[in-house]
């Protein structure tokens, strides 16, 4: 059972661009500092929250980080599988809501070091997106 | 010594309409018919009122109360949106309003109605309508996390890693306020739960089973403020707005957050009690947002009633419940009572101010502590302390 498609927007494009080849984007000022892809209710992140500056890009991470919490989300209908859906605190410092892809007996904690990977939402023609597995 | 403020506005109405599975009315019927009830409630005429405000549930209406109602010339009609805490924010404004004469007598009214039919899961209500979302939004739909469980699952679950919170001190958290439902008739849900039917009953996102979860109702429930001095001219014992804070701590996606292990409560009540003149300690009732356990558990930390990271311990030892020594949500709240957001804490608030919660009635009622908490992180924060009697 795959994932629900994910199609780009104009602000996301340059996310999956860099996600089809195996990177992970955060959002940098140019003051250097770090900002999560989006900020509040999936606002994109336009003004830095330190220095507010307005010039913002997408800047590569390193894809490392540490779990910070999860859930184990349960379907009402039993053809769909439980899935477990995290927060990564990245190494860079920005928050990033992903797929936490382990096999079932695993348990998982807060702390738990992760790697990033991608894995293909929709029927495969939809977005690579980020799912994380312990380091 | 409180400041100047405090006191000096009351709720001399308090009013609800049908409330759980209720069909056929639409949010305007069901907000109109807690107004109407409100105001007579209060022993005014509607053409007393001059100020409405109202807050959106998840279904809202671009008709108001004031229309439905035929309200003319009021100083105040304006619709607030700080999600759960608005009722605790609304009855704020209303007490400056009325204080500062911008208003004399101000009704605020929460009505919702996502249960659109018989059988039919509000869920779709909750997850959002429209167009199916794209980038970043349609990251969080694939990942299955939209609506409102995941995000406060997420928020629990952070808690339970690093105080060693337990899904079965949530569970006596929904055990306590079940106990508390039974003795009130407007509750939705009043058979009798255990830990383990809490345990047992189904998992919605880990670390929640169902029974951490609040139920969706349909209904309104509105209050009638106006100043003291007026007050004091009504019929029914009012419900002195002695305190009030608020805190919209702005949780960044960031390093540092502290989202899921303190909420705006710490500043909000630490304002609160500053303007009522009291201490946590002079609190006798509680009731706090509770559209799941957790939210108790964190708001009871915050507030200080417990210290950080104990609030699971403390629940479990029974305390919250009725004849424990810390009563809180004691009409059921939202987990057992019924879901109209933050007017379900206002509104047993009220009742237990005036002395009038029956059975479920707390003897030390002097000061009830109103919460209310909203947003998909808790980004609002409001707090309310309501007394029985006028201040000296």
């Amino acid at each position: 059972m795959g994932l629900p498609n994910v199609a780009r927007d104009e602000y996301s494009a340059d996310f999956f661009d860099a996600a089809n080849k195996g990177e992970l984007l955060v959002r940098q000022c140019e003051n250097g500092h770090f900002m999560a892809p989006t900020q509040g209710y999936n606002q994109p992140s336009v003004r830095c929250q330190e220095c507010h500056s307005r010039a913002i890009h997408w800047a590569p991470a390193s894809g490392h980080g540490t779990l910070v919490t999860w859930t184990v989300i349960h379907s009402r209908e039993p053809a769909l599988t439980t899935q477990i859906a995290g927060i990564i605190e990245l190494e860079e410092g920005p928050w990033i809501k992903a797929l936490i892809d382990v096999d079932s007996d695993v348990e998982l904690h807060s702390g738990v070091a992760m790697s990033v990977d991608f894995v293909r939402t929709g029927d495969g023609d939809g977005e690579l997106i980020p799912a994380f597995r312990p380091r | 010594m409180g400041n100047s403020f405090s006191g000096g506005a009351a709720i001399v109405g308090l009013g609800i309409s049908e409330v759980g599975k209720v069909y056929g009315k639409s949010v305007s019927e069901f907000a109109a018919d807690a107004v109407l009830a409100a105001v007579a409630d209060a022993g005014l005429e509607l053409a007393d009122v001059d100020g409405v405000i109202m807050s959106y549930g998840v279904v809202s209406t671009s008709t108001t109360v004031a229309d439905t109602l035929g309200l003319k010339d009021l100083s105040l009609s304006v619709t607030m949106a700080t999600a759960g805490a608005t009722a605790s924010v609304a009855v704020q404004y209303a007490s400056m309003a009325v204080q500062c004469g911008h208003s004399s007598t101000v009704v605020y009214v929460h009505a919702d109605c996502p249960l659109q039919q018989p059988g039919a899961s509000a869920g779709a209500a909750y997850a959002g309508r429209g167009t199916p979302p794209m980038g970043f939004s349609a990251i969080d739909m694939a990942l299955g996390l939209f609506g409102g469980n995941p995000p406060y699952a997420l928020m629990a679950r952070r808690h339970m890693e690093k105080y060693g919170t337990t899904s079965e001190q949530l569970g006596a958290i929904a055990v306590a306020e079940r106990q508390w439902a039974m003795m009130n008739p407007v509750a939705q849900m009043r058979t009798p739960m255990t830990i383990a039917d809490h345990q047992a009953s189904r998992w919605i996102c880990e670390p929640f089973h169902l029974l951490d979860c609040c139920p969706v109702s349909n209904g309104a429930v509105a209050v009638v403020i106006t100043t003291s001095e007026r007050a004091a001219h009504l019929p029914r014992p009012p419900a002195y707005v002695l305190g009030w804070g608020q805190c919209h701590p702005g949780y960044s996606n960031f390093r540092g957050s502290l989202e899921g292990l303190q909420s705006g409560a710490t500043r909000s009540g630490e304002q609160a009690f500053a303007m009522a003149g009291i201490t946590r300690d002079d609190i006798g009732v509680r009731e706090f947002y509770d559209c799941y356990t957790f939210t108790v558990l964190l708001t009871l930390e915050d507030y200080g009633f417990v210290p950080k990271g104990e609030g699971g311990p403390f629940a479990a030892s029974g305390e919250l419940a009725p004849g424990g020594s810390m009563p809180t949500n004691t009409g059921g709240g939202q987990l057992s009572g019924f879901y109209l957001w933050g007017a379900t804490p206002l509104h047993e608030a009220v009742i237990q101010c005036r002395g009038e919660g029956g059975e479920r009635q707390v003897d030390d009622h002097d000061f009830v502590l109103v919460s209310g908490s909203g947003g998909s992180r808790m980004d609002h924060h409001a707090t309310l302390i309501l007394g029985a009697n006028p201040r000296t």
